[in-house]
């Protein structure tokens, strides 16, 4: 029942991207000019995608819109870079404690969807000890691929392109409330990048 | 407008040659038979611009009218008779200006960074830019050595802000010999409603008046975000003077230069920015490898002219990013004149056919305008393609895209009568210690890794430094581009370098210069002089690409006594 959910969803979500490419790199259309949308809609496709949980989502709207977030992109086969970035992430999360899931959001995305269902992902996210509040994500090739170079994730040579190994060390992070992105290196200090968060909250004048 | 470059091609094949080693046969006597270049270049139908689309945005940016606005150029940043609260000296590694010594006291400035309303062309809305003072380009900067200044940055930023960059900011005085506190050092964060006194000693490094600087620019430095916060206005120009490049052409003292000065000395910062479909600045922060613009901005505007007296002119040339390499020539072909690499005056003049820039490397030139009659316009072009932010394709476009137009429009005339001259010799360089170099090497290497930036394998970490360095000790340091395609501009602060070779080549006569910046194309490799004197602390070396700079390629070092 939940594969099959899925498998719908990819459908859509295939149509979605068929429309936004012939768009071109355009921001979703719908959403930039939805009144339900944030300042940085244009940034950031709707894309369909499932969570480890088996839950369908729609990647700006559900995800990111009015949050701050950290989103990066992994495969659950990579054995080369994956899980030192994973493990480090993982140390970022204990940092956050229990803000992560209430105030600050993560996600990573799968770069190999077609193998990274729902249940290899929540196996992958248990074998990590990841807690709530840290989301992986799954979709169809199509719309991981869009969002992937919408987000930064993308070389001009297709073969460099196509390989995935080549995209996963950078972190996104930042603040939809205020339009405010930023990247790091994935293998930053974790105490760092709990500090680069703080940078895009802007809930201080000065820091405490 | 058309009709008037026509008759500017003919004018320039027919009369071009002669009237050239007349107007600029005083500079390089040597040269003057090369100086005369006029290739038949094929006329740009006007307003054409070959530059792609800025990577990323939907569609090009709006149309906009070229030479539809006149050059803006930036007021000077005047004295204030007080700071409160009182400046701490405490703050400060330098005594110079506090009273401890029988020299001048600082001059004080105080600069508010702050939203303003700016136009970058009359065909784009007015929008909120953020800027020192509130305008963009900020106040221009004048230094006097002998003359220390504090200039108190305060934060006026709002912390709601929504858009891209942040109002936190840590402001750079680029290539300024000063203390560790004082240089922006990208982690030295100045919040919203902070501020931080900068102290500006402006005392040549060792003492030497040959370690002279002349052009630099300052602009915000804040770790992760510089290429935001520069490209939605951050930036400002930076001159300093002393008794040899004195800023008077009629300079009774003999040992000054004359060069063209005052209103014949301008800045151009030139910066490349997109704009969205609402005329909006638009910039995508998801872009690591570097981002284009497809409008050329010159001191703010785009596109804009610049009306010149039939006389000499010194033009100082930023590439102020965020990632662009430039090919600028003139449209007639012909040779200009350049004087000082990264500010610091060369040791003779250079005639040049075309001046290449890197992000941050400053270029002054000479312009002499004297020989062309009233009305012609020449206009600067940018040679190079480039497609990605990464480097440029390597071909050359003839005619280039058009970026500033100069329309002579009166003779010289009263006020404006050229008193100035471009002497054979500038000043002298200082000597190098190669000896005691030759034992303290390092080799840094500047690759792309994971889909970030690293030098030797290593990310940037603000908490610990990745080498320390002696103070005094002259070192030689080589910089390796370790990938295929992509420049990096290496910066590194504090003090500026010489560079020895070129892929084991010596350097060409314009590389010969002091640099803070240098290129490094694909595959590159540069060996450099370099030694720190006068100040201890932290200090960062950085590609200035601002995306890969953002994107962790920079590295922490520390002086240390």
């Amino acid at each position: 029942m939940k594969r099959r959910a899925f498998l719908t969803s990819m459908g859509i979500s295939l149509v979605q991207t068929v429309l936004a490419t012939r768009a071109g790199l355009a921001g979703e259309p719908v959403a930039a000019s939805s009144p339900a949308s944030g300042p940085s809609a244009g940034r950031f496709p709707n894309v369909t995608l499932m969570t480890h949980d088996g839950a369908q989502v729609n990647f700006y709207q559900d995800l990111v819109k009015g949050k701050v977030v950290l989103i990066n992109f992994m495969y659950a086969t990579c054995t080369n870079s994956c899980p030192t970035f994973t493990a480090n992430l993982a140390r970022v999360q204990r940092l956050f404690g229990d803000r992560i899931g209430r105030d600050v959001f993560m996600y990573s995305i799968s770069l190999d969807p077609e193998h990274d269902t729902p249940q290899v992902l929540q196996q992958y996210a248990k074998n990590y000890g990841i807690q709530p509040g840290w989301t992986f994500l799954t979709g169809s090739l199509a719309d991981i691929t869009t969002l992937r170079r919408r987000m930064g994730l993308r070389d001009p040579d297709p073969a460099i392109d196509n390989d995935k190994a080549q995209h996963i060390g950078v972190v996104l992070y930042g603040n939809e409330r205020f339009d405010r992105w930023a990247a790091c290196p994935a293998l930053s200090e974790p105490s760092e990048i709990v500090k680069y968060v703080g940078w895009v909250e802007g809930t201080r004048q000065v820091p405490a | 407008m058309r009709s008037s470059r026509r008759e500017f091609m003919k004018w320039s094949l027919v009369t071009g040659g002669a009237a050239l080693v007349g107007g600029l046969g005083n500079l390089q006597p040597a040269s003057a038979q090369s100086l005369p270049v006029c290739p038949l270049l094929p006329t740009v139908p006007p307003g054409l611009d070959p530059m792609p689309l800025a990577e990323g945005l939907p569609a090009h940016s709006p149309a906009t009218t070229p030479w539809a606005v006149p050059l803006a150029i930036p007021p000077v940043l005047q004295q204030v008779s007080a700071l409160n609260p009182l400046v701490n000296p405490d703050e400060h590694q330098m005594n110079k200006g506090f009273g401890y010594d029988p020299g001048p006291a600082n001059e004080l400035y105080q600069i508010d960074i702050k939203p303003g309303m700016h136009s970058f062309h009359p065909d784009l809305p007015t929008q909120d830019v953020w800027g020192y003072n509130g305008i963009v380009p900020g106040p221009t900067m004048v230094s006097r050595y002998g003359h220390p200044k504090i200039v108190r940055f305060q934060n006026q930023l709002p912390i709601d802000y929504v858009g891209f960059g942040v109002p936190e900011t840590s402001t750079h005085n680029h290539n300024g010999h000063q203390e560790s506190y004082s240089d922006g050092h990208p982690t030295e964060i100045v919040y919203s409603g902070q501020y931080r006194d900068h102290h500006y000693p402006i005392v040549y490094a060792g003492n030497d008046q040959r370690e002279a600087l002349g052009s630099l620019w300052y602009h915000d430095h804040r770790f992760d975000f510089t290429s935001q916060n520069v490209y939605r206005g951050l930036a400002g120009f930076h001159m300093m003077f002393d008794d040899i490049d004195s800023g008077n052409e009629q300079d009774p003292n003999p040992q000054a230069l004359r060069l063209p000065s005052g209103a014949f000395d301008i800045p151009l910062i030139f910066s490349d920015k997109a704009f969205d479909s609402n005329g909006k600045l638009w910039f995508d922060p998801f872009n690591f490898d570097g981002f284009l613009g497809d409008k050329w901005c010159v001191n703010g505007k785009i596109q804009p002219y610049l009306k010149v007296a039939r006389r000499k002119y010194r033009f100082r040339l930023l590439d102020a990013g965020p990632s662009r390499v430039y090919d600028f020539a003139l449209s007639n072909g012909v040779m200009m004149t350049l004087i000082a690499t990264d500010g610091n005056l060369l040791p003779a003049p250079v005639p040049v056919q075309a001046i290449t820039m890197g992000v941050a490397q400053r270029r002054d030139i000479i312009i002499d305008f004297s020989a062309y009659p009233i009305g012609t316009e020449i206009i600067l072009e940018n040679r190079a393609e480039q497609k990605n932010g990464r480097m440029q394709t390597g071909k050359l476009l003839l005619p280039g895209s058009p970026v500033l137009k100069f329309i002579v429009d009166r003779d010289a005339v009263g006020a404006e009568q050229d008193f100035s001259q471009v002497p054979a010799s500038l000043r002298a360089m200082p000597p190098m210690e190669l000896a005691a170099a030759q034992t303290h090497q390092r080799t840094f290497s500047f690759e792309r890794k994971s889909g970030a930036w690293a030098i030797n394998g290593a990310f940037y970490d603000s908490t610990n430094p990745g080498f320390t360095v002696k103070q005094g000790q002259p070192e030689i340091w080589t910089l390796k581009n370790g990938g295929g395609g992509w420049v990096h501009p290496i910066h590194i602060h504090l003090e500026e370098f010489r560079i020895l070779t070129r892929n084991g080549q010596l350097p060409a006569p314009e590389d010969q210069g002091r640099h803070d910046v240098v290129l490094l194309a694909p595959g590159e490799e540069v060996k450099i002089y370099i030694r720190f004197r006068d100040f201890t602390g932290k200090y960062v070396m950085h590609c200035h690409n601002t995306l890969h700079e953002d994107h962790a390629m920079m590295v922490r070092f520390d002086v240390v006594s």
